[in-house]
């Protein structure tokens, strides 16, 4: 339904009706078919409400004329590159990634990847060009650059899960950290720790390597998770109802099952911005199980104090938890 | 102020905090997006009796009642989906954030959500909405059909639609906290 109404939009832009303060009725006007199409339901009206709200808001954009490309200038562009190659080849970093960050676009614009990012709370689903999924989550930053010969994604910070289509002509390859991920049609969620990465496969498999070796370090696959650090990996069979508590932040909620509140508390300080702080060792060890809002850390905190009978005190940018007085 | 504009200004800026209630109380995401249509055609069909005083306690309602329909509709009711019904308060953090959205927050938005289209399609709808070139225009500048042109807006305008409602800003984050703050000092004196 929603394409229907992008499609009547476009259609009344093609014939020039969208003027400055256009209303719905005077599109009902000037075409009988769409007064009808309004007419069946209100969920059509205001599925072209939205869509119309859409159009006007980007009319903004002809103010700014400081988004557009620069114009065509091959030479200089070409030497900021080979410049740019030199210098981060040798750290490893994703070309592509530099000359985005900077703000320069490249003539041609062949070499523009894609930015997603989601800011701390934030959750997004991107759909690549060759149908790809991406679900990122809090704090995430992903650069993707897929083109008909190859399909290459930067997985900069955050966590997200992929749903990659089936293409053996592309291999589908992650850079995260020190690591490359490689796919071949398959279900999973990558996330960049500190010291390293997770991966956890729900379908399919995934190779992962070295990206200073290329040298694969091992295989994932469903029901396994990985987990590396400083070059070694750990491959562990994970439960079906343990992967779905991990994921279950694709539905904004946090599942935890017997696990000490540090990490509990480490967990709702990704997703909110007043950070739980657990004060004292004893506090730390106390095992939590059930289903919070990943968005509501102070739901959780009155938890403790009211189910657990924890001393919980709020301030400003925190709110500080120790175990109850004995 | 007419229905439609009532609409536009006072329900879509709430599609985010809509969409992230539908997500955190329903546990099969395939059905939000039917969610929000359909309660966007009950909000409207509500309003256009009456210009509601407050819209987001109409929208969260609407949202509420949907999925108690549902419950009852599907007729598997476990216990963990009538423990979530008790519970299913939209928190004031969700309610409670206000779009107000400053231009230059509005233009990166913009900005942030063109870069994520294919490049085809982002360029189309460039030269249609920067450079101001109509369709017809645009098609000969780009040696495509009009059609395609056309094609082309129509999935820049669905990704627009559906981003735009759905990004915050760093103010909204802020209002939330402090949304979150007040509750506290109400619920501690």
């Amino acid at each position: 339904m929603d394409r229907e109404a992008a499609g009547w939009l476009t259609r009344f832009d093609r014939a020039g009706c969208l003027a400055v303060g256009t209303s719905v009725e005077d599109l009902c006007r000037e075409d009988a078919a769409f007064a009808t199409w309004i007419g069946e339901s209100f969920a059509h009206r205001t599925a072209f409400l939205r869509v119309l709200a859409a159009w006007q808001r980007a009319d903004r954009l002809s103010a700014f004329t400081d988004i557009r490309p620069a114009p065509r200038q091959v030479i200089p562009g070409v030497a900021k590159l080979a410049a740019a190659v030199a210098l981060f080849a040798v750290a490893g970093l994703s070309v592509l990634a530099v000359m985005n960050r900077t703000g320069e676009e490249m003539a041609g614009s062949a070499l523009v990847a894609q930015t997603f990012e989601t800011e701390l709370g934030g959750q997004e689903t991107v759909t690549l060009p060759d149908g790809s999924v991406i679900e990122l989550n809090t704090d995430t930053v992903i650069l993707a650059d897929v083109t008909n010969e190859h399909r290459h994604v930067e997985l900069l910070r955050g966590e997200a899960y992929f749903e990659i289509a089936h293409d053996p002509s592309r291999p589908f390859t992650i850079a995260v950290g020190d690591e490359t991920v490689t796919v071949l049609g398959t279900k999973f969620s990558v996330q960049k720790l500190e010291t390293g990465i997770e991966v956890m496969v729900t379908e399919g498999r995934v190779q992962i390597e070295e990206r200073a070796a290329e040298v694969p370090l091992t295989y994932v696959a469903g029901g396994q998770r990985a987990l590396t650090s400083a070059g070694s990996v750990l491959v562990e069979k994970q439960d079906v109802a343990e992967t779905q508590r991990e994921m279950s932040w694709r539905t904004g909620r946090l599942d935890f099952a017997d696990t000490p509140l540090s990490k509990v508390a480490a967990e709702f300080n990704r997703y909110n911005e007043t950070k739980l702080v657990i004060a004292d060792d004893a506090a730390a060890q106390i095992a939590i199980g059930g289903s919070f809002k990943s968005n509501n850390v102070d739901a959780f905190a009155r938890l403790l104090r009211d189910g657990l009978g924890m001393e919980v005190v709020w301030h400003a940018e925190e709110i500080r938890v120790h175990s109850s007085p004995q | 102020m007419s229905v439609d504009d009532w609409f536009m200004n006072e329900i879509l800026p709430l599609e985010g905090a809509l969409i992230r209630f539908l997500r955190a109380n329903w546990r099969n995401g395939g059905d939000v997006e039917d969610f929000r249509q359909e309660v966007y055609a009950r909000v409207y069909a509500a309003a256009s009796r009456q210009l509601p005083d407050y819209p987001k306690a109409l929208l969260f309602t609407t949202a509420r009642n949907l999925l108690i329909d549902q419950v009852r509709r599907s007729k598997i009711v476990s216990i963990e989906t009538v423990m979530d019904l008790d519970t299913l308060n939209v928190s004031r953090d969700e309610a409670s954030m206000q779009q107000v959205i400053t231009a230059r927050e509005e233009i990166r938005m913009l900005e942030a959500e063109l870069e994520k289209l294919p490049r085809r399609t982002r360029e189309i709808f460039l030269l249609r909405k920067v450079d101001g070139l109509s369709q017809r225009e645009t098609a000969k500048r780009l040696r495509v059909s009009e059609p395609t042109v056309e094609r082309h807006l129509r999935k820049g305008i669905l990704h627009l639609a559906n981003a735009l409602n759905r990004t915050t800003s760093r103010r909204d984050e802020a209002v939330q906290r402090t949304a979150g703050e007040m509750k506290r000092f109400e619920d501690e004196n």
